[in-house]
């Protein structure tokens, strides 16, 4: 029986020593990361044996509380990272050197110092100085967001390395923990690494993690339950050239050799964050900026074209036509496209900043899906033309299209824009081509006209009224209908000047007849032109001679009879501002669909920001989310000093009692053996 | 709740860091002046702001057009104003040289001051602006407004004006073409005459020079021509003046100018004199062997490809029968209708228009293969291409002469330099002692008088409107500018930090950061351990 008080107090000692140690081994790592406090559970020894025992060591956590840990540190990653890069494009886009709004109204400032007085050649320089710090205005917006999108893939190579070492570094952990495990060694610090590593993990990409064996071994999952890690075993990831944009990378992940695209299944986290951002705001940004480009270049050029310049020569496109967009063919496809398929533009004005997939559904029928809304239009809901020439022209909404299943050729035309598909073989059903209309409109901006004198600000016509006029008719407005390569004003003369003649009333209407003045001596009524019906302001439209409209006049108030109007090529007519004028009007007519090109920039803006605050707002949800989620992991399973301090207080006084049981027994055995001797 | 000591230090540090951010914040937009330093603070307000901005920049462009509207239109006037002046001199020593007291040498003397002026005038009407463009050359900027050729100072430039923009949606014109103020001479009238029958046209006598523009000026264009028809017994040639509607004039006598017979020697030339309201014309009208031509067919006021292959086989038939002779009238233009009927097809009629019962020739058809038809005519045949987009049509068909003329309205003007030079000449003329020169003289002078009057007042005219031009310039100006300050103000609004908010958010937030502070200080000082010995 002494000696039983011996062993209780042994085990005492043991025990509370034990103890001691865990107290200590909790205040020293107070400060750990993702340290769980330990706590040593005692019991009584079985009888009929008495004393104490240590029951177990209990890591005190939960696995709730963890878990969702996880699932917060991924949301707020994301919004971290989204506002990071978010941030950048903002301040890209208020600051005022490189704002593009400012830009335009310096361009059409300068265009109304041309208007003005264009016969001075300083004018036209700061004409052509405004438009070209436009075009790098509109070029170096783009290169930022170039920039923007290469950083994004080194970020996004540089996060996957960190995620393939946490990956192998957690596969490792479940080897070494399974092995603890079945040696019953303590391996709760090994648990707390290994949250800790998922933690670490789950900033940067969403995870779900499964445990089979009560948490001995972790598999950690892609939120398609693609695993990342399972048992002993880790996957890879790579990153890799987008498909079927090559630019637009994609993120793959490895397990053997075969990778899978796993882009669309990241959810949150820093690299689900970065494609994020990439898709929703980048790509959209820079498609919009592309499109204002794309309708400002061809609408200036348009109406440039229909003026001429210091030398009498009808203008030419004032900025580089932008002929093409980008297009490109998934590497899957089962036939090659040639390199006559081309993506070009039939009306820019209908243009959206979208970018559009078009799948091949069977023989001779296929479908576009918008991106931007999802809208779908089929092959077969659109109007069937007989020659791909015919497709551009009257498009529906719907679109209109041209197959020709004998030289595998497709022609579409739709939101503007024109694919014309030719590809070596007949395209087979799933083949799929991402449509890129607008995305390079921004980058391949640029001025044309280098010469100040090439600046086309004259109108090419002129209308005299004739010395012997005696009424009130007057002219209001010349307009050019057709300045295109084919305008038979181009060769920068009127074949055919022509005189606008009144008749006498008859029930006080005014008709008029149309003279060719070729020989100014002998005009000569023009077929089918006699007898015309005068209403004031409306426009006379005349055609050229393959009956093309070439050109419209307008007068004004009320002629007499006789009253006679010349119209001819402008020769000399230098100071003449009206084509200049009609470019400054563009300013504010709406162009691109429906908005100016200052207000589209505007909607930009309004986008842009309303995104980044949208960010903003999540982030601040997601930092408080997370903070209040560790807050209450914390609270079970941080150290508490205090706690430990009593603790302490209260193991050592059990430890200095149980020496106490010792020194009984000692005391005991003493006084036996004096009793004895 | 039990909370861990790690729990304390991250919450205070959150919360320091948090109140150190909205610090720095709100540094950021006092220090920037701006409300928003980044789009997501607000991104309606940065959409508005880019408009507004816009308009700014368009106000401003306007206040730039307004300044050089402005300094044009001074010039402009200032040049008007010492012209007239030069006018009011060349007025006064006209009145004087006019004089039948005056010598030869006198007038020569009076001549000299009065070329000074013309050139004086001259350069003025060839000024230039600050820039080196012609100010009243219209369009043609680089080109003087008046050249001198063969004695005469011509008009080089054209009608045009430059219209500029000095508010949202007005416009001024911010020059005058010197066509419109200095031609303002008004020459004779005359008549030009074009086409195959042009020569025809010998002399044309204005007698009442008024009368003669007001018939011109109602009557439009005129058309001269010489048909050969039958009178029952013989082919004679006739004649019709038609105005532009194609109603015959009015011979001073009240004859209707419409298929006049006249005598025909076939080999002198037959000339004829024709009154009508304030001219006589003289016409040469040709014989009639000479006409050899036949008359034709056209659509009237549309194309003519409705008809093909008009076949004449009798000229004198075919034009008696359209034309009609004495009481016989003719059948006037040709009417044809198509009417079309869903069910029965297309029927069509050429009819005639001096009486529309009378119908030529009519049928059906029903597709292209039978829409081209063949009608006969008294002496000529012509084809028909009737058309076939299923709705009814009508067209006229005109008669064409075998030989006509356009006759029309001229009017010269000129400058009053010409005028002026005019007068120089005449005052250069030995007059004295001569009574017809000097009634030629005298006439010269008063016809100098009134056409200078002409030129000062349409000088006068534009320097009102010019008055009137730069009030809508000020008057714009004022409502830029009121529209530019309300456009500031908005901006300012929007995008101007708020300071008496900013410093009181300011105190907010450093006073929450100085609690955090305070209370850290505290807690940070507790622990079990310090009272453990």
């Amino acid at each position: 029986m002494s000696s039983g008080l011996l062993s209780i107090g042994t085990q005492a000692l043991n025990a509370n020593s034990s103890a001691l140690a865990y107290t200590g081994q909790n205040i020293s790592n107070v400060n750990t990361d993702g340290y769980s406090r330990q706590r040593i559970n005692f019991a009584t020894q079985e009888p009929p044996i008495l004393g104490v025992k240590i029951q177990d060591i209990q890591r005190i956590t939960d696995k709730y509380l963890v878990e969702q840990v996880w699932r917060d540190q991924s949301a707020l990653s994301s919004s971290e990272q989204q506002a990071k890069k978010i941030e950048l494009l903002d301040k890209l886009m208020i600051s005022d050197t490189t704002n593009l709004s400012a830009a335009m109204d310096n361009y059409f400032t300068s265009l109304q110092g041309a208007v003005d007085d264009p016969l001075f050649i300083a004018n036209r320089q700061l004409m052509l100085a405004e438009a070209s710090a436009l075009v790098s205005t509109f070029q170096n917006f783009d290169s930022r967001l170039e920039e923007q999108l290469t950083a994004l893939t080194t970020e996004a190579r540089s996060i996957s390395s960190s995620i393939n070492s946490i990956t192998t570094n957690l596969a490792a952990l479940n080897v070494r923990i399974g092995s603890l495990a079945s040696s019953g060694q303590n391996y709760n610090s090994l648990l707390d690494e290994r949250d800790q590593l998922i933690n670490d993990l789950s900033r940067y990409v969403s995870v779900d993690v499964l445990s089979s064996d009560g948490g001995i071994t972790k598999t950690v999952v892609l939120s398609n339950g693609e695993p990342l890690v399972s048992s002993g075993q880790a996957a890879r990831l790579a990153i890799a050239d987008g498909n079927p944009d090559p630019s637009q990378i994609q993120v793959q992940l490895f397990r053997g050799t075969s990778g899978s695209d796993i882009t669309d299944l990241l959810g949150q986290g820093e690299l689900g964050g970065l494609f994020t951002y990439r898709d929703e705001i980048l790509q959209p940004a820079r498609n919009e900026i592309g499109r204002i480009a794309l309708v400002f270049t061809e609408t200036m050029n348009e109406q440039h074209r229909k003026g001429i310049d210091l030398n009498g020569l009808m203008g030419q496109d004032l900025f580089t036509p932008i002929k093409e967009g980008l297009y490109s063919a998934k590497t899957t496809n089962q036939t090659t496209t040639l390199s006559t398929t081309r993506l070009s533009y039939y009306d820019v004005s209908e243009l959206t900043a979208s970018d559009y997939e078009l799948e091949i559904t069977g023989l001779d029928t296929f479908r576009i899906k918008r991106l931007s809304d999802g809208v779908i239009f089929d092959s077969t809901d659109m109007s069937a033309r007989n020659s791909a020439s015919d497709v551009p022209t009257d498009v529906p909404s719907q679109g209109s299209v041209f197959i020709d299943s004998n030289s595998n050729t497709l022609s579409v035309a739709l939101d503007g824009f024109v694919f014309k598909l030719d590809s070596a073989g007949t395209p087979k059903k799933g083949d799929l081509f991402l449509l890129q209309p607008t995305i390079n409109g921004s980058r391949n901006i640029d001025l044309a006209v280098t010469n100040p004198a090439s600046l086309a600000l004259a109108s090419p016509l002129r209308v005299t009224p004739a010395d012997s006029n005696d009424g009130n008719a007057e002219l209001q407005m010349i307009e050019i209908l057709n300045g295109g390569t084919t305008s038979a004003l181009r060769p920068g003369q009127l074949d055919q000047p022509v005189e606008i003649v009144f008749n006498s009333p008859i029930d006080g209407v005014y008709t008029y007849n149309i003279y060719d003045m070729s020989d100014s001596a002998n005009p000569l009524l023009i077929d089918g032109l006699e007898n015309l019906t005068y209403t004031s302001g409306e426009p006379i439209v005349f055609t050229d001679s393959v009956g093309q409209e070439l050109y419209q006049i307008t007068l004004r108030n009320l002629p007499k009879a006789g009253d006679r109007f010349l119209i001819e090529f402008n020769t000399d007519g230098v100071s003449d501002n009206s084509n200049v004028l009609a470019m400054a009007n563009l300013q504010n007519v709406e162009t691109v669909k429906g908005f100016s090109y200052q207000n589209a920039y505007g909607q930009l803006l309004a986008k842009v920001g309303t995104q980044a605050n949208v960010v903003k707002v999540s982030l601040m949800a997601n930092q408080s989310v997370l903070a209040s989620s560790e807050s209450a992991l914390e609270s079970v399973r941080g150290v508490n000093l205090d706690e430990e301090a009593a603790k302490l207080i209260q193991y050592q006084q059990a430890y200095t009692a149980s020496t106490r049981l010792i020194t009984a027994y000692q005391d005991i055995f003493d006084s036996l053996i004096s009793a004895v001797r | 709740m039990r909370i861990s000591t790690t729990q304390l230090y991250t919450e205070a540090n959150r919360n320091m860091m948090e109140g150190q951010s909205r610090l720095a914040e709100i540094q950021d937009k006092i220090a920037s002046g701006k409300n928003f330093t980044s789009l997501a603070d607000d991104p309606v307000g940065a959409n508005q702001v880019v408009n507004l901005r816009r308009e700014m920049a368009q106000i401003e462009m306007f206040q730039s057009n307004i300044d050089a509207t402005r300094r044009r239109l001074d010039l402009e006037e200032t040049t008007l104003a010492n012209l007239n002046i030069a006018f009011d001199r060349a007025r006064e020593l006209t009145i004087q040289g006019a004089s039948n007291t005056l010598t030869d040498v006198d007038r020569r003397a009076i001549s000299y001051e009065l070329e000074e002026l013309m050139d004086y005038a001259a350069n003025l009407m060839n000024t230039r602006d600050a820039k080196g463009e012609y100010l009243f050359s219209g369009s043609k900027g680089t080109t003087p407004a008046y050249g001198f050729e063969n004695g005469q100072y011509v008009y080089q430039g054209d009608a045009g004006n430059r219209e500029i923009q000095i508010a949202s949606s007005v416009y001024v014109d911010s020059t005058d073409s010197g066509r419109t103020l200095f031609e303002s001479i008004t020459g004779d009238s005359g008549l030009t005459a074009s086409g195959d029958l042009a020569g025809s046209l010998v002399i044309v006598d204005i007698t009442d020079q008024d009368a003669f523009d007001k018939l011109m000026r109602a009557s439009g264009d005129l058309n001269l021509s010489v048909s050969i028809i039958n009178d029952g017994t013989n082919d004679v040639p006739v004649y019709s003046l038609l105005n532009s509607t194609g109603s015959p004039l009015t011979a001073l006598g009240g004859e209707s100018l419409s298929n006049v017979p006249y005598s025909a020697a076939s080999a002198s030339p037959n000339q004829i004199s024709v009154a009508i309201n304030g001219a006589v014309l003289t016409l040469e009208l040709p014989a009639q062997a000479s006409v050899t031509a036949d008359p034709s067919l056209r659509v009237k006021g549309g194309a003519d490809s409705l008809i093909t292959d008009v076949t004449v086989t009798d000229a004198v038939g075919f034009a008696t029968q359209m034309l009609g002779y004495g009481t016989t009238a003719g059948t006037g233009d040709l009417i044809v209708d198509v009417t079309y009927s869903a069910t029965t097809g297309y029927s069509w009629a050429v009819s005639e228009s001096n009486n529309p019962s009378s119908v030529i020739d009519s049928g059906t058809y029903t597709n292209s293969s039978n829409n081209s038809v063949k009608v006969a005519l008294n002496g000529a045949t012509f084809d028909l291409k009737l058309p076939l987009d299923g709705v009814d049509f009508r067209a006229t068909l005109a008669y064409v002469p075998p030989t006509e003329a356009l006759l029309r309205f001229s009017q010269e003007k000129t400058s009053i330099l010409n005028a002026l030079q005019d007068t120089v000449t005449a005052m250069r003329e030995p007059a004295q002692g001569d009574a017809a020169a000097l009634d030629e003289f005298n006439a010269q002078m008063e016809l100098f008088l009134n056409q200078i009057g002409q030129a000062q007042t349409r000088v006068g005219d534009t320097i009102s409107t010019i008055g009137s031009r730069q009030n809508a310039v000020n008057r714009a100006e004022s409502s830029n500018f009121d529209f530019k300050l309300m456009t500031q103000t908005t901006l300012s609004a929007i995008e101007d930090v708020d300071y008496a908010k900013a410093s009181t958010d300011l105190a907010r937030q450093q006073l929450a950061l100085e609690a955090a502070y305070a209370s850290f200080a505290k807690i940070q000082g507790l622990s079990l351990f310090n009272y453990l010995n």
